[in-house]
């Protein structure tokens, strides 16, 4: 049965999509490799909150998004730098600098694989919130979050390659740490290696590519198609690009 | 993606529907001018224009092509967000074949162009690289084509 509260259009909704979106939520309760399970589900409440926040949309209107100070409206329930930092992800991505990483890195209050998984988090439960609204329903609600401790682990090779960032390095460079999260893949585009530093990120990212657009292996081929679309690759092509540039995402 | 996807298909679509939205018509996609509509909505997040737009595309195109449009929608809401807040830099095949979308549809214009930079040496390697990716993709399409 579709957890999606819209009685008045019964869309149908396909299992994997629902599939994918059940493992994402229960992602967002449970501790992942650097934050635990009620810190990551106090960072998709706060990015679930950012798109009414009032500050934000001052700053979205404003010439600078650095020139207006406030506070934040939501949960509250992370320090005010990490919440500041959530919002600006979900509702200013166009205007990130490097500054601002550099600014975020050197207050001390995320470390760079903290920060990785939180940017995961974030635009996970994002991509869900847009997905519930888009079709006219409200947003799936999350459970409690689930007790245990954070796994700790950083890819060993994990190391800057011109992202702001560190990534694990393509194919023999990345040795297990590549194959753990690509397998035998020779090459993976940037916007897959983009959170290697938390390789458990990846594998959500994949998961919700595969379900919502089409498996990353097949990107760059122009005439795949997923084969229970209804939408052909150029109506694919065409919603992802006009997403992309009301962004404003140069990428 | 896009313009791979037109080449490689042998469509008569243009590129306007990124730039312009849904002022472009259809642009040569089926659909396509209900789908943008409805992918400005979504992303704007106005109730009651999302909702004109969403009935809009489901009588036209039908409820499995709304659901999936708002799948692909979700998707790239994330994609953008990630590339924006780790700053990763274009991939070499990406820039060859975007180098003159830039000043097609006014990207080089965006603040995150500053932030997103290409690689040096496909930078200086553009002009061959984009001429072999075009003619690549209409054999490869016309053969694929052929073979159907």
């Amino acid at each position: 049965m579709s957890p999606f509260q819209n009685s008045e259009l019964h869309l149908p909704i396909r299992p994997a999509l629902l599939a994918v979106h059940a493992q994402l939520l229960e992602s967002f309760t449970r501790s992942g490799t650097w934050w635990t399970g009620a810190e990551r589900r106090a960072i998709a409440l706060e990015a679930r909150a950012a798109s009414t926040c009032g500050l934000c949309a001052k700053r979205k209107a404003a010439l600078s998004p650095f020139s207006i100070e406030g506070g934040h409206s939501g949960p509250g329930e992370l320090g005010a730098e990490i919440v500041d930092v959530i919002h600006r992800i979900v509702t200013d991505p166009g205007r990130l600098a490097r500054s601002w990483f550099d600014r975020v890195m050197a207050e001390g209050h995320l470390t760079e694989e903290q920060y990785v998984e939180l940017v995961s988090v974030t635009v996970l439960l994002n991509a869900l919130d847009v997905f519930a609204c888009a079709i006219g329903s409200s947003p799936l609600a999350l459970a409690d979050a689930q007790p245990g401790s954070p796994s700790r682990v950083r890819p060993a090779t994990a190391r800057i390659e011109g992202a702001w960032v560190p990534q694990v390095p393509v194919g023999a460079d990345g040795g297990d740490d590549w194959t753990a999260a690509y397998g035998d893949r020779e090459y993976v585009p940037q916007i897959g290696r983009a959170l290697s530093l938390v390789p458990a990120e990846v594998a959500l990212l994949n998961l919700t590519s595969e379900s919502h657009y089409m498996s990353i292996d097949h990107v760059t081929d122009p005439g795949y198609s997923e084969p229970d679309r209804a939408l052909d690759r150029l109506q694919m092509e065409l919603v992802a690009s006009r997403v992309s540039a009301v962004n404003e995402c140069f990428y | 993606m896009l313009r791979a996807s037109i080449q490689y298909s042998g469509a008569d679509a243009e590129l306007s529907g990124i730039a312009e939205g849904s002022k472009a018509g259809d642009a040569g996609i089926t659909h396509g001018e209900r789908l943008t509509a409805f992918a400005d909505a979504a992303v704007a997040g106005d109730p009651a224009e999302l909702a004109t737009a969403r009935d809009a595309l489901r009588a036209a195109a039908g409820s499995e092509i709304l659901v999936d449009a708002a799948g692909v929608v979700g998707n790239f809401e994330r994609m953008v967000r990630i590339a924006d807040g780790t700053g990763i830099p274009l991939d070499g095949v990406v820039s060859a074949m975007t180098s003159d979308l830039g000043i097609e549809l006014g990207l080089d214009e965006l603040e995150s162009r500053r932030v997103t930079k290409a690689n040096p040496l496909t930078t200086a390697f553009r002009p061959v690289f984009r001429g072999v990716l075009k003619t690549g993709l209409r054999v490869a399409g016309w053969r694929s084509r052929k073979r159907r």
